[in-house]
Formats: structure tokens, C-alpha cells, sequence
């Protein structure tokens, strides 16, 4: 044993030999635990003969200390009152003795506790810092969102009536309009269109008619009637599984794709399917309401639309938000092909194609985003459109819909800039109205459910059927 | 010895059956046992005795007095404490039968002497009782002597039951003072043959020697250079009178602080040597203590002349945190045997 190593053992026995009082205790505990140590080495140390690296790493030193430890422990055990009462005196009165020392004996004494609390506290540990890693990246991403928000082009823009509504900054596409797109051939099971697109029969299924209020400011209509046709374009995932997309998975992509359109037939769940090669279905007629969109609320310059199912029409890609590839080039080019025809044939709106998660809402707890499905990522400059990631939703702008932390977390830690926008509208009208934003926001909710109950009221005039439950049938 | 009579009834009668562990000091001029942790409790004899021709005269006395004694068919020995009055009342010198620290080679009755003070003091052990008793360090020329005489005594010591086991003498001194450094520090034991020294770290005993100069070289050089008939006077003298720390006013005080110093600079030479010697040292990494214990250490200014000797030498080869007297410097060997004793014990 090397000199330095007995200063080293010596400075760590020296501490626990203060729990003596009594010269000759301590002068047996101090010569019975150098004396195991020094043989304990000596004994290792012809174990390892053959090798000698392994003596030379800092980890073989470590060994030896922590079974030091175990000797003094040990020997601190057989030397020490067994009466609990002297015991517990010791550990707690002995001034001389470091307080380190008496720490570690206690920790010792109690192992057989301490394990399960330490691990347990381990654990603790773990998900705290987990927490608060993911907690630290939301607000950092919040607060960049914030800070860099004024070079957004955020639009959040008021009509006349006060009300937000949905206005594209039309940056990436100035002035485009789609060309108009008619029908060219229609055979049994399939439609063709002048601009290529392919439209496939085999699973369509009808559903009730659409009936539908557009509402103006506070519970004033737009229009008197019920309005029936399509006025906008909501756009989905799946969500369903997904195999690799390569040619040896043909079979089995075409077989998941018929699973998916089976289940979307069987619920009604959206107007179109559009599979990963690029294959267009038509599932719930364009006159009728699909299940698609549940709690939702959009706005454009005529009013604001209260649950989409009713008035728009959806559009599902068969994708799913967490892959690598969210869509296929095949998907793209009939995502914009199918987009060009719907706007053709209803006169919809650049303003009103939008995706699921920017209309979504949770009327439980008065918070966006209920649905994620294209929350971020969805190509719309690729399908003509213009970016409604810039938009203030009139869900958050008009309405004063909130969000917090675990939502964040699950749409990628960054919110769209169009919500920042929609909460500094909100804030400005509370601010004009003299109100707090709390209770513009109570007299908002109001509102909103009153307008809910309305739409309910339209659908049933228009159907004399029960309105499904709110949550959306997606699920595959 | 063809004819042995045993001391009076009263004393031998002592020797009762002993049940704890026992520290020993065997020194040269006397033998001190501990057997408790109470330091009143401590006793001790003279390690002399007084050799007187066979008379009916002179044992008449001896058995008037209550004297430990023993009788053959030449002579009686007064041994023990005794020793000193009876010296004194036939005005001579005791014998030693220990000499520099050591049995006695030129004394015949030496074994015999000491194995009879030693049973004064230690009674039989009930069951294997731990016994520690002091032997010197190595030192010039004393290597063989030390083997034998440690033999000698463990021997001895085996026969009346104990489990006997040799300890440093200046280690002994360490257990004693330094339990508060957890024995780290130096121990020196200046006896009356020779002075001990040990260097201990964590109580490993690191550098161990010894010195074959200390209170009977003093005296033994009084008597020479001051022409003295003996040295009971001298020792005496010593004992109850030098003041080490004034200047000496008469020529014996003079002679005791020349071969007071003499001792001390031989020892702390050889100090400094051992220290600069030895490799097997680890590197301490605090200054030492120094404790001095020992009948030789008792004279007033002992302490102060050492550390002034030790200071006046230049830098040593380790720091030295403070030079300090034994809390009884007559018992501390003794105590430190009964704490090695006990630690021992089961």
C-alpha cells in the first residue's frame, strides 16, 4: 500500500474514530480497521496481479474506499453501545465527531430505510428535472414567440361589427385565384376534372344535410335563413398507422388504406380521403355534414362559423402528425388539385381553407387546440392557399379561448403566431371596452355557448336529428 | 537459591486472582502496573533490592517492620519499595536488576529479583487475561538483549496465566497522552536506564528507538565527576531538588545540567537522524505532537529545556505542534500499557 493511500485511509478512519470516547475503543477500532483495509488490499491486489491497468484506474481506487467504508461501518457497529438509548446519544451529542461522519453512519444504520427513500427520491428527481426541462423549453419558446412576434406578419384584422375575423396576409401567394376547374367525364365509380384531378366513388356514403348560422356580433345573425352550402375547406390527418413508404410495402400500404377508408365510411368522419399514392375518395357527400370537425369555431369577413362539421368541407390526408414524411408528393399534388376543385365548385375562399387544429376547441375548459392535427407543418402554400399559421383564430382573438403548458407541449412546444396576434386583439378590445380581459372573456364564453345552442337549433331544423357528441370520431 | 522463605503472610496474601486486562511498566528503576482505568489506582515498586548475609539479627528486623524479604542459606534480599529504606539504614547502594532498560547481565539475581517485585504487583490471571507490558526500542548495541529480554519477561508473564504482550515503551506514552490526535504523534519515555522514543501515525508505530542514556547515566556521572560514595544521594537529590529551568548554583546542580543537556541533545540528535533516515514515514499532514513522560522528565524546567533544545537545533525534519508533559509522567507508560491492554481484550 502506497503512503499516499495510508494518509488517505488514515484521514477517513480518523473521522469515525471521534465516535470513541474511551482511549482503548478507539485505539481498537482505529488498528482492526487499517489493519482489514491493509490486508483487504494486499489481498485484491495479488487477485489483480495479472492486472495491473486495472489497479491504475481511479475506479479500483473508489472500490477500495467505498469498501473501507464497509470496515469502518463494520467495526463502528461492533464497537459502539448496543443500548439504542447510548447509541442514539453518541450519534446526536458528540460534538468532536464530524458532522459528515455521523451523517453517513446514520444514513448506514437506517440503509435498509434509506434505499427505497433514496431511490425513490432518484426518481422524484428525475421527472422534476424531466418537468422542468420540458416546462423551461415551453416558456423559452413562448417567450421567443413574444419577442420576436412584432416581425411577424401577423394580420388581426376587425370589420365593422367588431368582430375578428380570419384575414390571409396573402405574402406567398399574392393575388392568386384558382382557375376554374370542371367536370370532364363521370363514370360509375369515379369523376375526372378539367384540371386533372381524379375523384373515386367507391366509398361514398351520404349523411345529414348541412344547416348552418353564420353569426355576426354577439347572437345577431348574418342572414335570417339557415344556410346550407359549403363554405369552406377544414384539412385533417389520419392519424392512422403508418407503414414505410416504399414499393415492397405496396400490398400492405393499400390494405391499411382500405381499413382506413372502411372506418371513415362506416362513421361518417369527412367529406374526402386522400390515401398516400395520391388517390382521391370521396366518403361523405358534399351536401351532407361529415363528422370532422366537432367543437370548432372559424371566422371569415361575413361572420363567424360555429362547429365546421356544418359548414365545411373535410379533407383528410392519410398521414399522422408525428411522422418523418407527413405527406407524399403524390398527396401534395391531389391535396391541391382536390383543393382547386372544391374552391371551384362552391366559391370557396382562400380565407376559409384552414386546418383542423387552428379551429378546434374544448368548450370544457374554454381552450384551443382540442385537436392537433395540423397544429404546424401543413403545406399550404403547396396547395394554393395562403398561410393561416399567420391568422389570429377568432376562436382566441373574438372569443378569448385560452391555452396552457401541457397544450404547448403537445403541438411541439411553439405556438403559431397567429395565436399571439389573436391575444393582443383580445386585449386591445377588453381595453375598449373597459373591461378586464377576465371578464370580457366570462361575457365571450357566454356568448359562445348561447351561439352553440344556436347552431344546435339550425342542424336540428335542417335534419330533425341529434347533433353526434362533440368529440370527433377519429381514432384509427 | 537452595532455601527460599516467602515475604510475611500479610503482603504475599495480595496476589489474588485478577479477571480485567493489566498494563505493565517495566522500567529500570521501577515497575508500575495499572489495572483500572481509575489512575489512583495505579501502583508501583522499586525494581532494586538490598543483598544482606544471613543473620537471625538483621531478619528479626525485617519481620519487625513488615519488610518483604527473601532468605537462602547465604544471604537475605530486601526488594521492592523496601529496598530504599533498608539501602539507606546499611548505607549502601541497591542493586539493579535491570540495567539501560534491560535484565541485568552482570546481576545474578536479576530473573529472580523481578519475577519476585513483579508478583508483588501482579496477581494470577483468572482466564487468559491481556497483559501489556513495556520493553525499550532498539538501540546501540541492545538488539540481542532485547530479544532475551523480552522472552524473558513474556515467560514469566505467560506462567501466571496472562496473555502477555510487548509493547514500545514510547508507543505506550502515546497511547496514554495522544488519544485526542487519535495517537498520532511522538512519545518519549525518558526512564531510568534509557529513554524511548516512538513516532506514531494513527497509532502504527513508525520509527522506534531508543537512547541508553537517561537517569542512572546522570547519576552515575554525578557521582564520578562529583566523587560521591553513591548514588542514592545524587538520585535523591535529583528527584526532590534540581531545578532545570534556573541557573545551577552549586557544583552538583551544575553537574546534573551538564548531563541533563548531554541526554537531551544526544536524543534529539538521534531524532532528527531517525527522521531523515527513515522512508517508511507517511506524509503527515499535520504538525506532531511531542509528549515527554518518565521519572527522569519530573525535574522542574524539563519541559522548557527540552523545547529550547529542540528549537535551538534549527528547523526539524517534520512541524512540531507543541512539546507537552505527561499528566503523571511516573505512570503514563503503565497507563498506556493497561489502554493497549484493553483494546486488545475481547
Amino acid at each position: 500500500m502506497s503512503v499516499d493511500s495510508t494518509l488517505i485511509y488514515s484521514r477517513i478512519v480518523e473521522r469515525y474514530a471521534h465516535f470513541f470516547d474511551r482511549p482503548e475503543l478507539r485505539l481498537r477500532f482505529l488498528n482492526h480497521t487499517l489493519a482489514q483495509q491493509t490486508a483487504s488490499r494486499e489481498k485484491v491486489d495479488a487477485a489483480l496481479e495479472r492486472f495491473e491497468f486495472l489497479k491504475k484506474t481511479r475506479f479500483y481506487e473508489q472500490l477500495l474506499r467505498l469498501w473501507l467504508y464497509h470496515l469502518i461501518f463494520q467495526e463502528l457497529g461492533k464497537l459502539l453501545p448496543t443500548a439504542s438509548k447510548q447509541r442514539r446519544q453518541i450519534l446526536t451529542f458528540k460534538s468532536r465527531t464530524p458532522f459528515t461522519a455521523r451523517v453517513i453512519f446514520r444514513c448506514y444504520q437506517y440503509r435498509r430505510a434509506v434505499y427505497p427513500v433514496g431511490l425513490a427520491t432518484l426518481a422524484v428527481l428525475l421527472f422534476a428535472t424531466y418537468y422542468g426541462v420540458g416546462w423551461s423549453a415551453r416558456h423559452v419558446n413562448t417567450y421567443l414567440a413574444q419577442r420576436y412576434r412584432s416581425g411577424q406578419r401577423v394580420v388581426a384584422v376587425v370589420n365593422d361589427q367588431g368582430s375578428v375575423y380570419a384575414q390571409a396576409s396573402a405574402r406567398h401567394l399574392p393575388g392568386y385565384k384558382p382557375e376554374k376547374v370542371w367536370l370532364v367525364e363521370q363514370k360509375e365509380n369515379y369523376e375526372r376534372y378539367s384540371n386533372g384531378a381524379r375523384i373515386l366513388n367507391d366509398f361514398e356514403t351520404t349523411n345529414h344535410a348541412r344547416g348552418y348560422y353564420v353569426f355576426k356580433q354577439g347572437r345577431e345573425l348574418a342572414d335570417e335563413g339557415v344556410r346550407h352550402e359549403p363554405v369552406g375547406i377544414l384539412y385533417h390527418t389520419s392519424e392512422s398507422d403508418m407503414l414505410p413508404f416504399t414499393a415492397d410495402n405496396n400490398a400492405s400500404i393499400e390494405t391499411h388504406t382500405r381499413g382506413l377508408l372502411e372506418y371513415v365510411k362506416k362513421n361518417k368522419s369527412y367529406n374526402y380521403v386522400i390515401d398516400r399514392f395520391g388517390q382521391i375518395y370521396r366518403i361523405v357527400r358534399d351536401e351532407d355534414a361529415a363528422n370532422h370537425a366537432g367543437n370548432s369555431l372559424w371566422a371569415d369577413s361575413r361572420g363567424v362559423y360555429v362547429g365546421l362539421n356544418e359548414s365545411f368541407l373535410g379533407v383528410c390526408f392519410e398521414t399522422k402528425t408525428e411522422a418523418d414524411e407527413q405527406l407524399t408528393e403524390a398527396q401534395t399534388v391531389s391535396g391541391r388539385l382536390l383543393t382547386q376543385v372544391l374552391r371551384s365548385n362552391y366559391q370557396i375562399d382562400d380565407a376559409d381553407c384552414t386546418t383542423h387544429g387552428l379551429v378546434s376547441v374544448n368548450p370544457s375548459n374554454m381552450r384551443i387546440c382540442y385537436h392537433h392535427d395540423w397544429t404546424r407543418g401543413f403545406p399550404f402554400e403547396a396547395m394554393g392557399l395562403s398561410d393561416k399559421y399567420q391568422v389570429a383564430p377568432v376562436s382566441v382573438g373574438e372569443f378569448g379561448f385560452t391555452y396552457d403548458d401541457e397544450m404547448v407541449s403537445k403541438i411541439g412546444g411553439a405556438l403559431w403566431p397567429g395565436v399571439v396576434a389573436g391575444e393582443e386583439a383580445f386585449n386591445q378590445r377588453a381595453g375598449q371596452s373597459k373591461l378586464k380581459p377576465e371578464e370580457l372573456r366570462r361575457q365571450m364564453h357566454t356568448l359562445y355557448r348561447e351561439q352553440m345552442e344556436m347552431q344546435r337549433a339550425a342542424r336540428a331544423t335542417s335534419t330533425n336529428e341529434p347533433e353526434p357528441s362533440s368529440a370527433d370520431q377519429k381514432g384509427l | 537459591m537452595e532455601e527460599k522463605n516467602q515475604a510475611p503472610a500479610s503482603k504475599a496474601e495480595t496476589l489474588s486472582i485478577k479477571s480485567s486486562p493489566v498494563g505493565l511498566d517495566i522500567g529500570t528503576s521501577r515497575i508500575v502496573i495499572a489495572d483500572s482505568p481509575v489512575n489512583s489506582d495505579i501502583r508501583s515498586q522499586m525494581n532494586a533490592f538490598v543483598a544482606v548475609p544471613c543473620s537471625e539479627m538483621a531478619e528479626n528486623v525485617l519481620k519487625q517492620r513488615g519488610m518483604v524479604y527473601e532468605r537462602n542459606c547465604k544471604n537475605i534480599y530486601v526488594y521492592g519499595n523496601d529496598t530504599d529504606f533498608f539501602a539507606s539504614f546499611l548505607d549502601t547502594d541497591a542493586r539493579r536488576p535491570m540495567h539501560s532498560g534491560l535484565l541485568n547481565p552482570q546481576e545474578e539475581m536479576s530473573q529472580h529479583i523481578m519475577q519476585r517485585i513483579i508478583q508483588l504487583l501482579v496477581p494470577r490471571a483468572k482466564r487468559n487475561e491481556v497483559l501489556c507490558f513495556s520493553v525499550p526500542g532498539k538501540g546501540e548495541g541492545a538488539n540481542g538483549n532485547l530479544v532475551y529480554h523480552e522472552a524473558v519477561l513474556k515467560n514469566f508473564l505467560q506462567s501466571l496465566g496472562y496473555n502477555a504482550k510487548a509493547i514500545n515503551e514510547g508507543q505506550a506514552v502515546v497511547f496514554s497522552e495522544l488519544q485526542d490526535e487519535n495517537f498520532t504523534g511522538i512519545g518519549i519515555s525518558f526512564g531510568g536506564g534509557m529513554c524511548n522514543v516512538s513516532v506514531s501515525f494513527m497509532s502504527m508505530p513508525m520509527i522506534t528507538f531508543s537512547v541508553p542514556k537517561s537517569g542512572d547515566y546522570i547519576d552515575r556521572n554525578v557521582v564520578e565527576v562529583m566523587g560521591e560514595r553513591n548514588s542514592t544521594k545524587v538520585r535523591l537529590f535529583k528527584e526532590e531538588n534540581l531545578d532545570l529551568s534556573r541557573q545551577p548554583k552549586d557544583d552538583m546542580t551544575r553537574a546534573m545540567h551538564i548531563f541533563y543537556e548531554d541526554v537531551l541533545q544526544t536524543l534529539i540528535e538521534r531524532l532528527r537522524a531517525e527522521f531523515k533516515r527513515s522512508s517508511q514515514l507517511p506524509k503527515v499532514d499535520r504538525p506532531m505532537p511531542i509528549v515527554l513522560a518518565g521519572g527522569t522528565a519530573k525535574p522542574a524546567g524539563f519541559l522548557q529545556k527540552f523545547e529550547s533544545m529542540l528549537r535551538a537545533g534549527g528547523e526539524f525534519p517534520i512541524e512540531i505542534s507543541d512539546v507537552r508533559m505527561a499528566k503523571d509522567p511516573l505512570t503514563t507508560t503503565a497507563n498506556g500499557c493497561y489502554i493497549a491492554a484493553m483494546s486488545e481484550s475481547k
